[in-house]
C-alpha cells in the first residue's frame, strides 16, 4: 500500500455529520412519499407511537408514526395487514437506520373505517360488551324517556312525531348532544352516564339520522360503546337507516333500525292501552253485575215488600243498562276510540233519559266509562234517597231480626252516615233501622 | 283507598287489575266488594285522564357544573 498523507481534518467528517447530511439530504428528497407493503413487527408504544416494518418479498422499511398522527389512524394497525403508508423518509441517527416517518396510514384492499369497524367489533366482542345475557329489559309502561340526540336533527323530528302520535302520554327529557365530529362521541357517552345517574328514565333512546359511515362514526368508538355498557337504564339506539349497524347497536340492550321505530318500539300504544283499561272497565262491570244478581235473587226471596220494590225496579233497569252497554263497548272495542267514545255519549245520552237521578244532575257530563260506571254504582243509590244500615259489628242490617230494640246502628247515607239507635223492630213492615234495600244479605251467610 | 296522586300508570294498571280479579273471584264481602268497584272506577277514569294528556311535554336537560340537573320545557324541533 502506498503511503498517503494524512487526511486534512477540515475534511473529515464525525458520524453525526455524515448521518445528519444524509439525513437532510433524503428528508428533502423523499419529503413526501406513498409506500405500499405489509406490515410487520407492529409495536404501539405506551408512549403512544407506533414503530413497524413495512415489507414485501425483496425489501423492507422501518417506520415511526409519532402519537400525533397515530391517534387520527382510525383502524389498529397489526401485523400483516397490507397498507399503503404515507410520509417523510428521515434518518434514526443513533442506529443509522433510514425510515420513513409516517403521516398517514391506509389499509390496502379494504376502507380504513370497515377495518376499525370490524376490529372494534371483534375486541368489544372479547371483552364481553354484547354479551346478550348484560341486555336490559325495556319497561312495558315507561312514564318517562330520554332522549340522546341532537337538538336540530331529523331524529329528534321523527321521533317527537311518533310519541305524539302514539304515546303523548310519556314525558320526554332531551339531552342534547352533537352527533358527529370531534368529541362528539365523548359528549353522547357523557349524556347517557348523566341521565343514568339522574335515574329518572325508564328507558333512554340513543338516536341519530342517516348518514355516511364517517357522519356516524361517534357511534363506533370505544367510548360510547363502553357508556352503553355500563349504563343501568335500559337503552334502545335508532342509528341511522335500516342498513347501518354500529358498535352502539350491537352494545345497545335493543336496535331499532331508525329513530322512529326506536320511539315506536320505546312506546306502548295508546289505543292497545285505552283498550287495555276499557277492558277491566268492562270486566267490572261484569263483575259487580253478576253480584248485582245474587243480591237481586236473595231479595226476591225474602219477599218483596213494597219498599223493596223501587229498589228492585232499579237494579233490574240498571242491569239491563248494562248489559246493553257491555255488548255495545263489545261491539265497538275493536274500532277506533274516537268512535267508541262517540258511540259511549250516545249511550250516555240514553241512559240519561232512562235514568231518573239524571234531572237532578244536570252538569253531569259522563265523557269517560269511567264516569258512566261510577254513575251506574249501586253506592249511586244512596244519593236518591236510599240508605244502608250497618250493625255494630259492621254487618249489614239485611233483616229486622238482625237488630234488637236498644242496639245502635248507623246509617249511611249518599253524603254521610247516622248514629241511630233501634226503637221497635217489625218483621213485615220496614222499620227505620232496616230500609236497607237491594244491598242484601252476603251470599256466603245465605 | 282512591289511587294516590304519583302512582304510575303501570302501578294503577296491576291495581285495576287486581281489583277485577277479586271482583270476579267474589270472595269480598258486600262493603269490601263495592269499595272496590268505586276504587276500579276511579282507577279505570285515572287511567284514561294519564292516557289523553293532551300533547307530549318534552323537557331540555342540562346540568350544572355542580351536577344539579336543571329542566326546562323544550319547544325547539318539532315545527309540526
Amino acid at each position: 500500500m502506498r503511503q498517503h498523507s494524512p487526511a486534512p481534518d477540515d475534511l473529515v467528517l464525525t458520524v453525526s455529520e455524515l448521518t445528519r447530511k444524509i439525513r437532510a439530504m433524503l428528508q428533502r428528497h423523499w419529503a413526501a412519499v406513498w409506500v405500499e407493503g405489509e406490515l410487520s413487527n407492529v409495536k404501539h408504544h405506551a408512549s403512544g407511537h407506533v414503530y413497524y416494518t413495512l415489507k414485501d418479498e425483496g425489501a423492507s422499511l422501518f417506520g415511526v408514526i409519532w402519537r400525533s398522527d397515530a391517534r387520527r389512524i382510525r383502524f389498529r394497525p397489526e401485523d400483516g395487514q397490507k397498507v399503503r403508508v404515507f410520509g417523510q423518509l428521515t434518518v434514526y441517527e443513533r442506529y443509522g437506520n433510514y425510515q420513513i416517518q409516517t403521516r398517514r396510514m391506509e389499509p390496502h384492499g379494504t376502507g380504513d373505517l370497515e377495518l376499525a369497524f370490524r376490529q372494534m367489533y371483534e375486541r368489544l366482542e372479547r371483552e364481553g360488551l354484547f354479551d346478550p345475557g348484560h341486555k336490559l329489559e325495556l319497561p312495558e309502561y315507561p312514564n318517562r324517556l330520554g332522549l340522546v340526540t341532537s337538538e336540530s336533527g331529523a331524529a329528534l323530528h321523527d321521533m317527537l312525531t311518533v310519541f305524539a302520535r302514539r304515546a303523548p302520554h310519556i314525558e320526554l327529557v332531551l339531552v342534547p348532544v352533537r352527533v358527529q365530529g370531534d368529541g362528539a362521541a365523548e359528549g353522547i357517552a357523557a349524556a347517557l352516564a348523566a341521565l343514568d345517574e339522574w335515574g329518572a328514565c325508564d328507558a333512554i333512546l340513543l338516536a341519530r339520522g342517516g348518514g355516511s359511515l364517517e357522519d356516524l362514526w361517534a357511534f363506533n368508538e370505544e367510548a360510547v360503546a363502553y357508556a352503553i355498557y355500563d349504563c343501568g337504564t335500559p337503552i334502545i339506539t335508532g342509528v341511522g337507516h335500516e342498513v347501518d349497524t354500529t358498535i352502539a347497536d350491537w352494545a345497545a340492550d335493543h336496535r331499532a333500525p331508525t329513530p322512529s321505530a326506536a320511539a315506536e318500539i320505546a312506546s306502548p300504544d295508546r289505543e292497545e292501552l285505552l283498550a287495555e283499561v276499557e277492558g277491566y272497565g268492562q270486566q267490572l262491570v261484569d263483575a259487580i253485575h253478576s253480584q248485582l244478581d245474587e243480591r237481586r235473587r236473595t231479595v226476591a226471596r225474602h219477599g218483596a215488600s213494597r219498599a223493596f220494590a223501587d229498589p228492585l225496579a232499579y237494579v233490574r233497569q240498571r242491569a239491563q243498562d248494562l248489559d246493553q252497554l257491555v255488548t255495545r263497548l263489545s261491539r265497538t272495542s275493536r274500532r277506533g276510540v274516537g268512535e267508541s267514545r262517540r258511540e259511549l255519549e250516545s249511550l250516555t245520552g240514553r241512559l240519561a233519559r232512562v235514568g231518573r237521578e239524571a234531572p237532578r244532575r244536570p252538569q253531569l257530563r259522563l265523557e269517560s266509562l269511567a264516569g258512566r260506571l261510577e254513575a251506574l254504582s249501586p253506592l249511586g243509590i244512596l244519593g236518591r234517597g236510599y240508605a244502608i244500615a250497618r250493625s255494630e259489628g259492621d254487618q249489614v242490617v239485611r233483616s229486622a231480626a238482625d237488630v234488637e230494640a236498644g242496639d245502635r246502628v248507623e246509617v249511611l247515607l249518599g253524603d254521610g252516615a247516622l248514629g241511630c239507635v233501634v226503637e221497635e223492630t217489625r218483621s213485615s213492615a220496614p222499620p227505620a233501622a232496616t230500609v236497607e234495600s237491594h244491598a242484601g244479605p252476603q251470599s256466603q251467610e245465605s | 283507598m282512591a289511587a294516590k296522586q304519583e302512582e304510575t300508570f303501570e302501578e294503577s294498571l296491576e291495581r285495576l287489575s287486581e281489583i277485577v280479579g277479586q271482583l270476579e273471584r267474589g270472595e269480598a264481602p258486600l262493603e269490601e266488594g263495592l269499595a272496590l268497584f268505586e276504587e276500579g272506577v276511579k282507577l279505570t277514569r285515572r287511567c284514561h285522564e294519564m292516557l289523553n294528556a293532551a300533547e307530549a311535554r318534552v323537557q331540555r336537560f342540562t346540568q350544572e357544573e355542580d351536577g344539579e340537573v336543571v329542566l326546562r320545557p323544550f319547544d325547539g324541533g318539532d315545527e309540526e
